[in-house]
């Protein structure tokens, strides 16, 4: 199904031209094209088991970690389909950064879990790298928080602590595009209204793919929805538009019992 | 079911659980209790011998009298030479296995049956294929060398099984996480992977050095029993567990030695336990990380 952009004058991040999805030979996903606006945020939402994880991993191509996971079509970003074989995994990872959905710091301190990647790439003398990291951290409102343990372990924070660290470890690699898979799904209400806030205010910095079961949320940070559903075990996109539009006057019948919670 | 019997019932559900618990209780304690034996017979006929000249002096009248200094110098120089030459080996083996190309490959199952087999090849074969190999075609004799490259090759299945067990215990969110950083997995095994792995590489080192520490058998073919000091690693040199082996077996009059000798082994076993354990840990910190 192809959907073109909400709205027409926003710049196109990343376009996906009839994306399907495998595993082991059985199709998830299928068909979809859509156009994720640059620096707007975009929410797939949808039921359980519907594509809307192996759409995100397509993005950033983290799915080929998966063994028998196969991705057809095209994902486009600055005019390369990055679906290519020839594709530099790690540049494209550097510029398409990913959050998952349960905080997953490594094992080390707070300040390595955010250097660890910037050292790898390479950016910035040891300065500038300690400016990188206080920066990211203020931003995700960890700066005060843990700005006397950074040498301590990251594992010693709070769950809504650890997610906010792996935002910042993502931020460090100014990536244009940062892909969340249900981020809120493992953090208590407290955490994951404090998460949902920074990601809704992320937008000024980088594009922003989010996968949600949560419709509020979907609802109080998207600027635009993609509405996803299956048909006989193969996921596809069924709607896709303005945030106003899906949820306050949806085309289709199947969005429109979604989202008021008649269906899914 | 009437009320009285059913509380009969939960009583002897209880009474069985107890009697389980005792006996499983026992069970461990004689475990336990078999190491107290044999540390206590060291200690009751071994301790009064142990002291720093025992440790220091050459041994006089074929062990008999004077002390082990020049066998632990052998010792530990083939100690030395085995971990120097197996973990290398051991740990890039684990590591292939566990995290690159093949992982899942056939090659991979190809290496780790080999593993699996090499772990279990008594260790007198061991000793006359390092005879065979280092000390006649390789030239190098009976020798320290010779000996700590035979027991390499003994210690490399513990070494390598071990680590690759804890390496794939390491949660998949690391290496999925890592991979989103656009960190490759050269960066992810060395900083991330290995560091939460210490503890399974400290056990596979451990395990290691007991095992070299323990052997007698391969270095009867190698490394030889001569008990002077020895002047580099191309020297004969007899090792702790072959001079108690002489010493109980050969020697009449040498068994007060011999039990002095394995309670030094014993006790720098424990040392070394507890040494590699900090030693890996501080490499590899995984809690409290300085910078």
């Amino acid at each position: 199904m192809n959907q073109d952009l909400p709205g027409t004058d926003h710049k196109v991040a990343v376009e996906t031209h009839e994306l399907s999805v495998a595993y082991a030979g059985r199709v998830v996903l299928k068909d979809v094209s859509l156009k994720i606006a640059r620096s707007k945020i975009t929410a797939i939402i949808g039921p359980s088991g519907c594509g809307k994880t192996s759409f995100l991993q397509s993005l950033n191509r983290i799915g080929d970690m998966i063994a028998g996971c196969t991705v057809t079509g095209q994902v486009t970003m600055d005019g390369a389909n990055i679906l290519e074989p020839s594709t530099d995994l790690v540049s494209l990872r550097r510029r398409v950064g990913m959050i998952f959905q349960k905080p997953n710091p490594f094992p080390l301190s707070i300040r390595k879990n955010i250097q660890l990647a910037l050292r790898e790439h390479r950016i910035g003398d040891r300065d500038e790298i300690d400016s990188i990291t206080e920066r990211v951290l203020r931003d995700v409102g960890l700066g005060d928080e843990v700005s006397d343990r950074l040498d301590s372990s990251a594992l010693k924070l709070s769950g809504g602590q650890q997610q906010r660290l792996c935002i910042a470890r993502a931020l460090a690699l100014s990536p244009e595009v940062l892909l969340f898979d249900e981020p809120c799904s493992a953090l208590d209400p407290v955490a994951s209204r404090v998460v949902e806030t920074l990601i809704g205010s992320l937008r000024k910095q980088t594009t922003i793919v989010i996968v949600t079961h949560n419709l509020a949320q979907a609802r109080r940070i998207a600027d635009n929805v993609a509405m996803f559903w299956y048909e006989n075990g193969t996921g596809a996109l069924v709607e896709f538009g303005t945030s106003q539009t899906i949820f306050e006057n949806p085309r289709s019948p199947i969005t429109a019992a979604y989202v008021q919670g008649t269906e899914g | 079911m009437s009320q009285g019997s059913s509380v009969r019932l939960a009583e002897s559900g209880r009474l069985g659980e107890r009697l389980g618990s005792i006996i499983i209780w026992l069970v461990a304690s004689s475990v336990a209790g078999v190491l107290f034996c044999i540390v206590g017979d060291l200690v009751w006929h071994g301790v009064s011998g142990l002291n720093a000249s025992f440790i220091i002096d050459p041994p006089a009248r074929s062990g008999r009298e004077g002390g082990v200094g020049p066998i632990l110098v052998s010792t530990f120089a083939v100690l030395l030479v085995a971990i120097a030459a197996s973990l290398p080996v051991g740990l890039a083996t684990a590591i292939c296995l566990s995290e690159f190309s093949c992982r899942e490959s056939r090659f991979g199952a190809v290496v780790g049956h080999a593993l699996d087999l090499l772990a279990s090849v008594p260790s007198i074969v061991f000793g006359m294929f390092g005879n065979a190999l280092f000390c006649n075609l390789l030239g190098m004799g009976y020798s320290i060398l010779a000996g700590g490259l035979t027991l390499a090759c003994m210690v490399l299945p513990i070494l390598a099984r071990t680590i690759e067990a804890s390496l794939r215990s390491v949660p998949e969110d690391y290496r999925v996480a890592a991979a989103s950083l656009g960190i490759s997995r050269t960066c992810c095994t060395v900083s991330v992977l290995l560091p939460a792995a210490s503890s399974g590489i400290a056990v596979g080192l451990v395990l290691g050095i007991g095992r070299v520490l323990a052997e007698t058998a391969a270095l009867l073919f190698t490394s030889g029993y001569v008990d002077r000091m020895p002047r580099s690693v191309m020297d004969s040199g007899r090792v702790l567990s072959v001079h108690i082996y002489d010493l109980a077996m050969n020697i009449p009059g040498g068994t007060e030695n011999a039990y002095t000798a394995s309670l030094l082994l014993v006790g720098i076993l424990v040392v070394i336990n507890i040494a590699a354990t900090l030693l890996v840990r501080s490499c590899f910190p995984t809690e409290s990380v300085a910078r």
